[in-house]
């Protein structure tokens, strides 16, 4: 057999997989005119078609293409399906077919003529439709009891074998099915000749591997139960005999865990040819290095990592690599290098794409959020590289500076991130400025398999995935009081310069809160991140990490979104599996019910459309209760200070702390509110310590709510009396002051230059 | 000529067609689902399965038996499987379509939505349980909405 090409071989294999659904589908017809076979019959020729094009197959090509056409008259209603046109178009089925073992056989397409099939096709194709298309039959030059033609030296078979196996398995067979899921359950043989390529595998419908891991999954369980039993008896033989159970019981999990298994190698094979065409239209030069091509992946997750590993390439190719000229003029070789490395890790793999191209403008970058007021001028400026390349993720956000055909067509980074996220990976992205740029993608391994965490919380035992946990933490005694801080709505952990909020899992699921309960000696927290909100979660025990298989939650409760799935341990009991994002988003929820129920001073995070869900947000009240949000991140502490505490310095108010000495502001002053340190009669003023270009102050507010998730709106029509931006939380306006520009106003810092 | 299963919540007996029942299993730990509708007593593993057990005692208006509702009857419904939870299994019975009949107006406002029909007996009436009724029914969202308003 010759040396087939890469690119041939995975045209033959395509090719029988979309022959094999066409035949029944063909038979079909002639007892139903279903619109969307006819459509799925239309699509298999339109492939082979466009396939042989490319590949140079003129007969394959003018075949197809004769038979498409006439498809699509059948299609639109021009014609009907007759006797006459479905044996036609099964001959032409066979003609492709020994055409492809002929192509397989010696790369090239033989002697056979397919020109007397084509005529007929068109003769078909433009006779006359209407009602009474069925008995007419139109002039052809070979009466339909002929046998197909067949080239000499070419053996060609019936459509036998499929028939019978369409008899046996009907519903595998079912042609749409096919074509969507790509596993039939057929072994294809169509051809005599036992070189042919697709014998070499058997293709097994998915769900018959589903339940074969289904069913080994209950074989684990089994065998724990025996293995017990043999330890409790102490018989000798019996110990053997389950430790052998046991070997074998593990040896086929991970066995059939691997037949979902495919190396990423069939996604790399398709890039060459779209670096190459990418390139040519921009006129680079570009030379794509792959390496780590037989890492392998789940099924479904490599059809999920297609379209944005493509839009990454592309991407890289268009604003990345700088055309030759350029190059050469920076220094660089002419010619730039893409460079995609895949590899296992940590089960995760890893897909890692990297150019050395000029790299992403942080300035630009920087500018075109100041230009799309995704920022404020200040921010910009504050902002750190890493915190810039991120803004490339927010949506609609290009530096391209004109749309070309090759990226700008609506596709950003946003959709990659979200499809990473869909599929519980995600996405990292690093940048020299002329060195070049690499972006890392860490897919699971399996979407059925995840590393989990099991808690006790409220007496029910639950699954919390690795890939959201960050930290373990058991704070107790001292350092407990140190790191937990309470505010009226709640608790706020003090974790490595940062306040992050601190909720009770066993209360979540009782549904039960008790704010005024006092803190338990010790806790157990996990820090819990998802998207850009990071939480504490408080667990009554930790036991230990295990390998869990998901399964989908009944549709009944798909409305909690706090699980996002459940499993079977390891005893036999279903656990359920805790969804960090659904829990941040559940907890939003469960706030805004209290409002409406208890008129609590709680708010939700209904934040002003436009406003992006990212970190958190503190809630404050001046001494009218009016309401204004303060970016957690640029919290420090809260306080609380007795009026002793403070002292006048100047004209100003400050406060021993730490050490030193804290300025105070009163936040009803920096808003344009009523004063709230001159209204004397507290006995205690709320703080909020606040960093203000690496300077701390102390922000005298009236009240301190509440923590909710979100961040201030990019944009919002709004505004509160005293001239601040405002957008709705919880039911209730809530400024959004600029405090940078606003304590700069102030006169803060007092006599320092600006800090860069 | 149809079969019917019987059981028993409490002290009320119901029927369900028989070829709609898949199987009828005994003491199989359920699982509770916290912040779930109370309409579900929480999750089984049949063999690897997860099953939703439904708390059909919530439907029909009666109240929880104690140390009851321990027999699952297992259905399947748009390739979901749901657990009925009874407290007991009563005798098989074979029934003419003629002893079908339709649900009296006088029967509980309550009960009415689930049933599919009724079946005359020698001994009574047997009220045949219209599953996919209660494991599609609207209820299921009316309850949960007045389930949250009062935790």
């Amino acid at each position: 057999m010759a040396e087939l090409d890469d690119a041939i071989r995975e045209f033959i294999i395509e090719c029988h997989e979309n022959l094999g659904a066409l035949e029944t589908d063909l038979l079909g017809l002639e007892k139903t005119t279903g619109k969307e076979k006819l459509k799925a019959i239309f699509r298999a020729f339109h492939t082979i078609k466009g396939s042989a094009g490319f590949l140079g197959f003129s007969k394959l090509e003018k075949l197809t293409h004769a038979a498409e056409t006439l498809l699509g008259k059948l299609r639109d209603g021009a014609l009907t399906a007759s006797l006459p046109i479905i044996n036609v178009l099964l001959s032409v089925l066979d003609a492709t077919k020994a055409l492809l073992t002929q192509v397989e056989k010696t790369g090239e397409e033989g002697a056979f003529d397919p020109g007397v099939l084509i005529g007929n096709l068109q003769a078909l194709a433009s006779s006359q439709a209407g009602p009474g298309a069925k008995e007419k039959t139109p002039s052809m030059q070979k009466p339909k009891e002929e046998p197909p033609p067949s080239p000499v030296g070419l053996t060609v078979t019936t459509s036998h074998a499929s028939i019978i196996s369409q008899e046996k398995t009907p519903g595998f067979l079912a042609g749409s099915q096919i074509s969507a899921s790509g596993m039939g359950s057929v072994v294809e043989s169509q051809i005599a000749d036992k070189s042919n390529l697709a014998d070499a595998t058997v293709r097994i419908h998915t769900h018959i591997l589903d339940k074969l891991l289904e069913l080994a999954s209950e074989l684990v369980l089994a065998r724990n139960r025996v293995l017990q039993c043999s330890s409790k008896l102490n018989e000798p033989s019996l110990t053997a005999a389950a430790r052998q159970v046991n070997k074998i019981t593990t040896n086929l999990q991970e066995n059939l865990m691997k037949t979902r298994m495919q190396p990423i190698r069939n996604l790399f094979s398709k890039l060459p040819r779209l670096v190459r065409e990418t390139a040519n239209d921009l006129g680079k030069k570009v030379r794509l290095e792959m390496a780590g091509a037989e890492t392998e992946l789940d099924k479904t997750l490599l059809e999920a990592v297609k379209e944005p590993l493509i839009h990454l390439v592309r991407n890289a190719i268009d604003h990345g690599i700088e055309l030759p000229s350029r190059r050469e003029a920076a220094g660089k070789p002419a010619e730039g290098v893409l460079f995609l490395y895949a590899y296992h890790e940590s089960s995760q793999v890893n897909l890692v794409i990297s150019d050395d191209g000029a790299g992403i403008d942080l300035k630009r970058v920087r500018q075109k959020a100041l230009e799309k007021s995704l920022l404020s001028e200040a921010q910009a400026a504050s902002l750190n590289d890493t915190a810039a390349i991120q803004l490339l993720f927010l949506p609609g956000f290009s530096t391209a500076e004109k749309l070309s055909t090759i990226s700008g067509r609506g596709v950003g980074m946003d959709v990659v991130k979200s499809h990473m996220e869909k599929i519980g990976g995600s996405i990292e992205v690093q940048s020299k400025e002329g060195k070049g740029t690499t972006v890392h993608l860490r897919i699971p391994l399996t979407l059925t398999i995840l590393r989990a965490l099991s808690v006790m919380a409220g007496g029910e035992s639950l699954a919390i995935p690795q890939a959201n946990i960050t930290e373990l933490l058991r704070l107790e005694g001292e350092k407990l009081a140190r790191q937990v801080e309470k505010v009226p709505a709640g608790l706020l952990l003090r974790y490595r310069e940062k306040l992050v909020p601190l909720l009770f899992l066993g209360e979540i699921l009782s549904g039960k809160e008790n704010p005024d309960a006092d803190l338990p000696s010790s806790m157990a927290i996990l820090l819990l991140q998802t998207d850009d909100v990071q939480f504490g979660l408080v667990v009554d025990a930790v036991s230990d990490t295990h390998e869990i298989v998901v399964k989908p939650l009944p549709r009944k409760l798909k409305d909690l979104s706090c699980y996002s799935g459940a499993t079977i341990n390891s005893e036999g009991r279903v656990q359920l599996i805790l969804d960090v994002h659904g829990l941040a988003r559940w907890m939003a929820l469960l706030d805004k019910r209290k409002e409406e129920g208890s008129r609590k001073e709680i708010s939700s995070s209904e934040i002003t459309p436009g406003a992006e869900k990212t970190g958190s947000l503190l809630l404050v009240a001046d001494a009218d209760d009016s309401r204004f949000a303060i970016p957690l991140e640029e919290v420090e502490r809260l306080e609380v200070f007795d009026p002793g505490q403070m002292e006048r310095s100047g004209s100003r108010l400050v406060a021993q702390y730490r050490e030193g000495v804290l300025p105070l502001i009163d936040f009803g002053d920096l808003v344009g509110g009523k004063k709230i340190l001159a209204e004397a009669p507290a006995s205690a003023y709320s703080i909020v310590v606040y960093r203000h270009r690496g300077e701390l102050l102390g922000l005298a507010v009236g009240k301190i709510i509440d923590t909710v998730p979100g961040s201030a709106p990019v944009e919002s029509g709004m505004q509160t009396a005293g001239g601040i931006p405002s957008g709705i939380i919880g039911g209730r306006i809530t400024g959004f002051p600029n405090l940078g520009r606003l304590l700069a106003q102030a006169g803060f810092p007092s006599a320092e230059a600006p800090r860069p | 000529m149809k079969s019917f299963a019987t059981f028993f919540l409490g002290l009320h007996r119901f029927g369900l067609e028989l070829r709609r029942i898949q199987e009828i299993v005994k003491n199989l730990e359920v699982i509770r689902v916290p912040l779930a509708n109370s309409c579900f007593n929480g999750l089984i593993n049949l063999r690897g399965k997860i099953v939703l057990a439904v708390r059909l005692g919530k439907f029909l208006g009666l109240p929880d038996t104690p140390g009851g509702q321990s027999l699952s009857v297992v259905l399947e419904m748009d390739q979901e499987l749901y657990s009925l939870q009874i407290d007991s299994v009563g005798e098989v019975l074979e029934a003419e379509p003629e002893q079908e009949q339709p649900v009296p107006a006088s029967l509980a406002e309550s009960l009415r939505p689930f049933l599919r029909n009724i079946l005359r007996l020698d001994q009574g009436v047997l009220l045949i349980l219209d599953e996919e009724k209660i494991l599609t029914g609207k209820p299921f969202k009316e309850w949960k909405e007045s389930e949250r308003a009062s935790p």
